[in-house]
């Protein structure tokens, strides 16, 4: 039975969707990106403990690219949560694995490095590293899938739902425009346009999202997708309408998802090519 | 004061050679499969061989970049490629994937992280050098503060950074939009560089309209200028981007950087900076470049906002052949139309840059001419000094 997993964008909605998900996968203040929202560890605390209540899993993204600079805080962070026994951390950068092997921390690690995560030989590193999980990369097939499930032990997590990150940079791209141009408008959220698709940009602090412009709807994939858990991103989803896309999804109710969200499946059944000669 | 590597790009055998005879400490070349160029010329087995033959002949040492992300399908061929880069002896090789590192590394293959792992910290280079990898190619939004803390951490672990070339806006690794846009897998090496289109920006429904589009593209990177303070920070390797340049680009980077490393390190007490480099750099990439984190910068100076002027470079005049002393005269072979009066300058590995009028050009048929517009037409052309085969002939720029 596939589980399934969300990336809240705040609290409330983890209070209002705990009947129709089984993890959730929370942001954490200073270390995440690609995240609806991230939370401090104190804030992380209570959430934890109101789930495990409930019985339902929680896990951590701390996939930011660290600095040195980083390193003390972060160091300090994975301290904390040790003691939270939360369920797994999800990690981009490899100052998590090494940092959790020098001081013995026993949370369970995903990895997480978002693109990297294609094949199953390099999943198999990380398992005999420790490593119990792995977000896979968007950019893969179905069947690439079912071959890495019948090669590694990995639990397998995969986005079915929501806007996809597709680039992340330290610039702050936005702003130096805007700087540039003499440009007072502000917002949380800007979306750059090509060809009539709207792609959103984020920047929070000197960290810099872009996301794919169509939502991710893989209704049709998720009864034959080889995964363990189904993680859907409520990034820029109405709260209302990102509950009634879970309903759909359990109760298997396509026509009413349907009239939510046209169905996309990504790159499930597309195949990416890097040669020119093969496009 | 030891002195770092200047490490080179090299896309075929022929750069191969000319960034060893051009100054290039070591060279990093594309194997015939798994490297992030899918689309550049790339090296058979054979040419590795001859390549490694060629610069070990010289002192000189060659990387392969075994830098792809690894889907199911590439599995196979891992093993059969490091066996054969194993066989022929190359030096390292360069990857981002540990499975692929583990298994070099059970094969005694020397392991270079490559700069899409985005290191940039101690923790994570300690992750590297405990299992054995030799060198970390540091991500490009490395800061002075990293690098010297990660040198005086690790002090064993060889650190390579980026001093010229062309940059991603992306954190590397953690950029698809080539996948998004055009189908082409940006970390197999199909990157379509989408973050140099243009796009209008919008927010909250009213579109941003600045003078220009909206675009992601990055500024180069030199670091012509930081040079010394880096030769101070014990980065053991200085890498220049470019796998797909012309042999004209590799020289004439090569040429200013091999000089200003060797006059530092030298000379330090009388080291000047050579600011008409800067001239000679900003026309051979026909782009601007900064030195874009180093100092921690990250603002509007280092990216592409107002456009920029597509100038055709013609610079590139042509290659010497050979010289003949009796006569004074060159032999020449063409590379950009170029005629009697033209001011040019010459330099070569040994040939100290110098400039001159061209006052005599004779055709293969011993006849005298006045312009020479035919591509790669072989002349000959007087010459005021000593030139040698392999330097280059450029229009007069200092």
């Amino acid at each position: 039975m596939k589980k399934i997993m969300i990336a809240p964008k705040n609290k409330d909605m983890i209070l209002k969707t705990m009947d129709k998900v089984d993890a959730y996968l929370l942001g954490v203040e200073n270390f995440s990106v690609n995240v609806p929202c991230s939370f401090s560890l104190e804030e992380i605390k209570e959430i934890k403990d109101i789930l495990k209540k409930q019985k339902k899993e929680i896990f951590l993204s701390l996939n930011k690219n660290m600095f040195s600079s980083d390193l003390q805080n972060l160091e300090v962070c994975l301290e904390k949560i040790e003691e939270l026994f939360i369920d797994g951390i999800c990690f981009y950068d490899v100052s998590i694995p090494s940092i959790m092997k020098r001081r013995n921390f026993k949370t369970p690690l995903v990895w997480s490095q978002e693109h990297f995560t294609t094949n199953y030989l390099t999943m198999n590193y990380w398992f005999d590293s420790g490593v119990t999980f792995t977000q896979l990369s968007n950019e893969i097939t179905k069947e690439e899938i079912d071959e890495i499930r019948k090669n590694t032990k990995m639990k397998l997590i995969s986005q079915v739902f929501g806007y996809i990150p597709m680039f992340y940079s330290k610039r702050s791209l936005v702003t130096n425009y805007k700087k540039v141009f003499s440009l007072e408008e502000k917002s949380d959220i800007y979306y750059m346009e090509q060809e009539g698709k709207k792609y959103p940009l984020r920047e929070i602090g000197t960290s810099f999202e872009g996301y794919y412009a169509d939502i991710l709807n893989a209704y049709l994939e998720v009864d034959t997708l080889s995964v363990d858990y189904l993680l859907f991103n409520s990034f820029l989803i109405e709260e209302e309408s990102f509950i009634e896309v879970l309903r759909c999804y359990r109760e298997k109710d396509k026509e009413s998802l349907e009239k939510l969200y046209p169905l996309d499946n990504g790159f499930f059944h597309t195949k990416t090519v890097y040669r020119v000669k093969d496009l | 004061m030891r002195k770092p590597e200047l490490l080179a790009p090299a896309g075929d055998l022929e750069r191969l050679k000319w960034a060893i005879d051009y100054g290039a400490d070591a060279v990093y070349i594309g194997g015939p499969s798994l490297g992030l160029r899918a689309n550049a010329k790339n090296f058979t087995f054979e040419e590795i061989e001859e390549g490694v033959q060629y610069a070990h002949a010289r002192g000189k040492r060659v990387f392969v970049t075994i830098n792809i992300v690894l889907h199911n399908a590439e599995i196979h061929e891992v093993d059969h490629t490091l066996e054969e880069l194993k066989k022929i002896g190359v030096d390292a090789i360069i990857v981002s994937d540990p499975a692929i590192m583990k298994i070099a590394l059970e094969k005694k293959i020397e392991v270079h992280v490559s700069t899409q792992q985005s290191t940039l910290n101690y923790e994570a280079c300690k992750w590297w050098y405990d299992m054995g990898v030799k060198r970390v190619v540091l991500g490009r939004e490395a800061t002075k503060k990293e690098i010297l803390e990660i040198r005086e951490k690790l002090p064993e672990l060889e650190i390579e950074c980026f001093i010229h070339g062309a940059m991603c806006a992306g954190v590397s690794g953690r950029c698809v939009l080539s996948n998004f846009f055009t189908n082409r897998d940006a970390n197999r090496g199909g990157c379509a560089q989408i973050c140099r289109w243009d796009f209008h920006l919008w927010s909250e429904g009213k579109q941003l309209e600045g003078e220009k589009p909206f675009t992601f593209c990055s500024k180069d990177l030199s670091m012509l200028s930081f040079l010394p303070n880096m030769i101070d920070m014990g980065i053991t390797s200085f890498k220049i981007e470019g796998r797909m340049r012309s042999i004209y680009y590799i020289a004439t980077v090569l040429h200013i950087y091999r000089r200003v490393i060797d006059d530092y390190c030298d000379f330090p007490n009388t080291y000047t900076y050579p600011i008409e480099y800067e001239k000679i750099l900003r026309n051979c990439a026909n782009r601007d470049s900064v030195p874009q984190f180093m100092n921690g910068v990250n603002d509007e100076t280092m990216g592409y906002y107002n456009g920029r002027e597509e100038v055709s470079n013609q610079d590139f005049l042509g290659i010497v052949l050979s010289y003949d002393k009796e006569t004074k005269m060159a032999l020449v072979e063409e590379r950009n139309y170029f005629e009697l009066g033209d001011e040019i300058e010459i330099f070569g590995p040994k040939t100290e840059t110098f400039s001159m009028k061209i006052e005599k050009i004779i055709d293969e048929d011993n006849k005298e001419i006045s312009v020479v517009r035919h591509p790669r037409q072989v002349v000959q052309i007087q010459v005021s000094k000593e030139v040698k085969e392999k330097d280059i002939i450029r229009k007069r720029l200092l």
